[in-house]
């Protein structure tokens, strides 16, 4: 937060400064805050968890030492030993495996909520931001009534249209994540309209499409592409919630929001069975804000422009 | 700024996630603090004969607080009782009489150890959402029993006991029931309470519209009259055994108020206390029934019933010493709790029985084979040992021990036999196996749902696919009762009072309307055969042909009993339970 009202004369950190010694500056801006991002230690740190996790959810059959639904008779709530890495649950199923398994819902579900939200919420943020008048007042005022409701509500209110299950928990936090998406890009495209640039291709014969898609867009990714991890992040969370409270995965499919809730009643017998769940949504989160913190920082046009 | 308010909340709701049971707990167990549980002492006079008090508790409260796995709390000699008080021949039909003043029986032993006064906390999951006694709403488990009274009571072993009833009396053709009431019992407005009360309670709670759970039994009662005022005559079209679970669960009403729009004017009866205060989510007080007729009772002067959000709360709320009393913990926390030095376990005879539904008029479980495939393939043992922390029994029949409707020779007709199972499934015609689904719900009772885990996971193994639908009660109720699933994990009720009662009041039973929609000509002839008569010894019989005829249907499947468990602290003297969830708080003393 402090670097977002931080004076543009500061100095731009080491990391910076070693990204400019040793890399080739990338022609794009673009580019460079990539660079710029994985040269940060945060970011870097943000990724790797990011990427092992996506490692583990993909190799989970080869990860998983048991099929995460495989209960094992009279090995019900063992502590983490030998044969149970992390212990087993009330029915005797391997937590390990579960939370192999559990990893695939967490970032299925935040990949699926970002995906469509921004496929939706960025579209109708250029259009409302473009146009303007009765397309924008539509637009905004349908967000404005989605974001009267908290997100969890809204979740809550989809899942319970849909049916619950972890395809219907994704969709209803995309629902969630739209409004979000959609006023991002309005409020970039309201500001960049009005440049020389726009001016001068419109001069040239750009038609609105050409604009929009290869002047405006462009040059709102910046605070998009923040958002999307951000809101990643906040769709695992979501998801973790809706599944504590019963609407996203299905039983006996471990979710980790799921396993946190079945191990709330065994919590002073069997402190891991609940541990080993939060501990892993934790390193998904901490993961993903770290790297939307880096990516913030790396875009920060002040920063762009001092390198 | 967009960015910013997304990341603190991110990062909050983390926390708040990862460490949100610790905290609960936490906050459970620093939050009440300061509030003494007993405050409000007046009269505690220090007596000389504190010291014979620890010994008196035997005769108040039946120590059941050993929770022995195989017989649920000394019950096996509690289904004697039952008959003897129910009486075996239809003429000569004086009440128990020998106990007429069964509270007076029990006192003299501990008369000079009880401590009059003091408040009592009961803990209690939920708010009172409804204010109806004759539905009786979970919610309304903690004062019903304290603010309407019955004609008798029973008492933790189910003997009847005379409480606004003096007497009763079997007419000689078995079909009619004379009521002999207390005189000058007054409601807690003063007003004396006669036959005509009792009557219109009974005919009121026949009406639909009212919703009340014992409709059932009340439907049978065709005709009532009064001879004079404290004179009651039940007529029956044809013997009804179960009256007398009647009479215990018909709470008398007052006709004036109770169908008042508004709640507070409704909660007026005869009972030992009084509702005096309500406040929304946090905790109902009542107080002493000063007009109460027995004047020695209740000992208590207050009661508060308390609101939580979730039993683990509660729990730590009652070590501690916020909460006296708490019913309804899940058996893992009454597992953990039975061993703190502060608190006993009371066990009551099991009233609730786990098992499976399937519904036998729709494919696939229409097909009898089937269906005895899936009775095969449940593995109770293993249910009673990590859903149950082993505080059950595993039973393939519909009565606990404790009942005579219990046939030892038939708890293990079915057994835990994946190879037969499989046979059958094929033999079925699902060589290659199916897929079913199986509906419960997590939010009404967790049990249910570990269950359906337990029992999916076992179906696999031999070619069953089981699709796990965890739906919400609000959901789950209509379902059910609608019989709109294939197989659902269920607990149907009044397995301890007399057969007929939970064949006719448990939906699960019910022929053609019942939850599963099983209906032949047979089953329906065999149980009106167990209900033509009052003698036990001449339904035993007819029942067992029942329950094999059941066992071997298959549709409704009995697992195990569900143990219950009142847990309070040491303190906490004479407390009983009426055969329903209901707490009788009328003999409560507070011991310390």
């Amino acid at each position: 937060m402090a670097d977002m009202t931080a004076p543009a004369s500061v100095a731009a950190p080491s990391f910076v400064n070693r990204a400019r010694a040793t890399w080739k500056r990338p022609r794009n801006p673009l580019g460079l805050s990539m660079v710029l991002t994985l040269r940060n230690p945060m970011g870097a740190f943000g990724l790797g968890i990011l990427l092992m996790l996506v490692l583990v959810a993909v190799l989970a059959p080869l990860l998983a030492p048991y099929h995460p639904n495989v209960q094992h008779d009279r090995l019900e709530l063992q502590p983490p030993n030998a044969q149970f890495l992390l212990g087993t649950d009330e029915l005797g199923r391997d937590i390990f495996s579960r939370i192999i398994w559990g990893s695939r819902v967490s970032l299925l579900v935040g990949i699926v909520a970002v995906v469509i939200g921004a496929g939706v919420g960025i579209p109708t943020g250029l259009m409302a931001g473009f146009f303007g008048g009765w397309i924008d007042a539509v637009i905004m005022r349908l967000w404005d009534a989605l974001l009267a409701f908290p997100g969890i509500l809204t979740g809550i209110a989809v899942v319970t249209v849909l049916g619950p299950g972890a395809i219907n928990a994704a969709i209803a936090l995309a629902i969630v994540n739209i409004p979000e998406f959609s006023r991002l890009t309005r409020a970039c495209v309201l500001r960049e309209r009005e440049r020389d640039y726009v001016l001068a291709s419109r001069c040239v014969g750009a038609r609105d499409t050409r604009i929009i898609a290869m002047h405006l867009f462009p040059n709102c990714l910046a605070p998009i592409l923040v958002q999307l991890s951000l809101s990643m992040g906040f769709a695992v969370l979501l998801e973790a919630a809706l599944s504590f409270i019963g609407l996203g995965q299905q039983a006996p499919d471990p979710s980790w929001g799921s396993m946190l809730n079945d191990s709330r009643a065994y919590l002073r017998q069997a402190p891991w069975f609940g541990i080993f769940p939060g501990v892993a949504l934790a390193a998904l989160l901490v993961g993903l804000n770290y790297l939307s913190d880096a990516l913030r920082q790396a875009l920060d046009p002040r920063r762009i422009n001092a390198a | 700024m967009e960015l910013v308010r997304h990341r603190r909340l991110s990062r909050r709701a983390v926390i708040q996630l990862s460490l949100g049971g610790v905290a609960a707990s936490l906050l459970g167990a620093c939050g009440p603090g300061p509030a003494p549980a007993a405050p409000a002492k007046p009269a505690e006079p220090a007596k000389p004969a504190e010291a014979a008090k620890p010994a008196a508790p035997t005769a108040t409260q039946p120590v059941a607080a050993a929770i022995k796995p195989g017989e649920s709390g000394g019950a096996a000699t509690a289904a004697k009782p039952t008959e003897a008080a129910k009486p075996a021949a239809p003429a000569a039909t004086q009440a128990p009489a020998a106990s007429a003043k069964p509270a007076e029986a029990a006192k003299p032993a501990a008369a000079g150890a009880v401590k009059k006064g003091g408040k009592l906390i009961v803990g209690h999951v939920g708010d009172t959402s409804n204010f109806e006694p004759f539905i009786q709403h979970p919610t309304t488990f903690p004062f019903l029993e304290q603010i309407w009274d019955t004609p008798i009571r029973y008492d933790n072993e189910i003997k009847s006991l005379p409480s606004l009833a003096e007497s009763w009396q079997l007419g000689q053709d078995g079909k009619s029931l004379t009521i002999k009431l207390r005189q000058g019992v007054k409601f807690s407005t003063g007003r004396e309470f006669t036959a005509d009360d009792l009557n219109f309670s009974v005919e009121r709670a026949k009406d639909p519209k009212v919703g009340a759970l014992f409709r059932p039994q009340a439907d049978l009662v065709t005709r009532t009259e009064a001879s004079d005022k404290y004179t009651a005559i039940w007529r029956f079209n044809s013997p009804f055994p179960g009256a007398f679970d009647l009479l215990a669960r018909q709470f008398v009403v007052d006709k004036d108020v109770i169908n008042d729009t508004d709640w507070k004017k409704k909660l007026i009866g005869t009972g030992p206390f009084v509702w005096t205060d309500w406040q929304p989510g946090e905790r109902s007080v009542l107080k002493k029934n000063a007009n109460f007729w027995d004047k020695d009772l209740p000992h208590l002067d207050e009661i508060e019933i308390k609101s939580f959000g979730d039993a683990s709360a509660m729990a730590a709320s009652l070590e501690a010493g916020a909460v006296d009393i708490v019913a309804r913990l899940p058996t893992q926390e009454v597992a953990r709790l039975k061993d703190n030095p502060n608190i006993k376990v009371f066990q009551t005879p099991v009233r609730v029985m786990y098992d499976l539904l399937l519904q036998s008029q729709k494919p696939p479980f229409d097909n009898k084979l089937l269906r005895q495939a899936v009775n095969w393939a449940v593995d109770r043992e293993r249910f009673v040992r990590t859903v149950l922390a082993g505080l059950s029994v595993p039973t393939s029949q519909p009565f606990p021990a404790h009942s005579w409707a219990h046939f030892s020779e038939l708890d293990k007709a079915y057994t835990f036999n994946l190879e037969k199972a499989k046979e059958l499934v094929a033999k079925a015609g699902y060589p290659n196996g199916l897929e079913i689904t199986c509906m419960t719900a997590t939010a009404r009772q967790k049990e249910l749902a570990q269950l359906a885990q337990i029992v999916a996971a076992d179906l696999e193994k031999i070619g069953v696919r089981v699709k796990i639908e965890d739906v919400e009660p609000a959901v789950f109720d209509p379902r059910h009762l609608g019989g709109d699933f294939q197989m659902a994990t269920h607990a149907y009720g009044r397995a301890n009072l007399d057969p007929s009662t939970m064949f006719r009041g448990a939906a699960a039973w019910h022929a053609g309307t019942g939850m599963t929609k099983f209906d032949t000509p047979e089953y329906r002839k065999l149980m009106e055969d167990a209900e033509s008569s009052y003698d036990t010894n001449e339904r035993k019989p007819k029942y067992k042909k029942l329950i094999e005829y059941i066992q071997d249907e298959s549709f409704v499947i009995p697992l195990a009993p569900n143990p219950e468990f009142y847990v309070m602290r040491k303190r906490v003297q004479g407390f009983s339970s009426d055969g329903e969830a209901n707490m009788s708080m009328r003999g409560v003393w507070l011991d310390g």
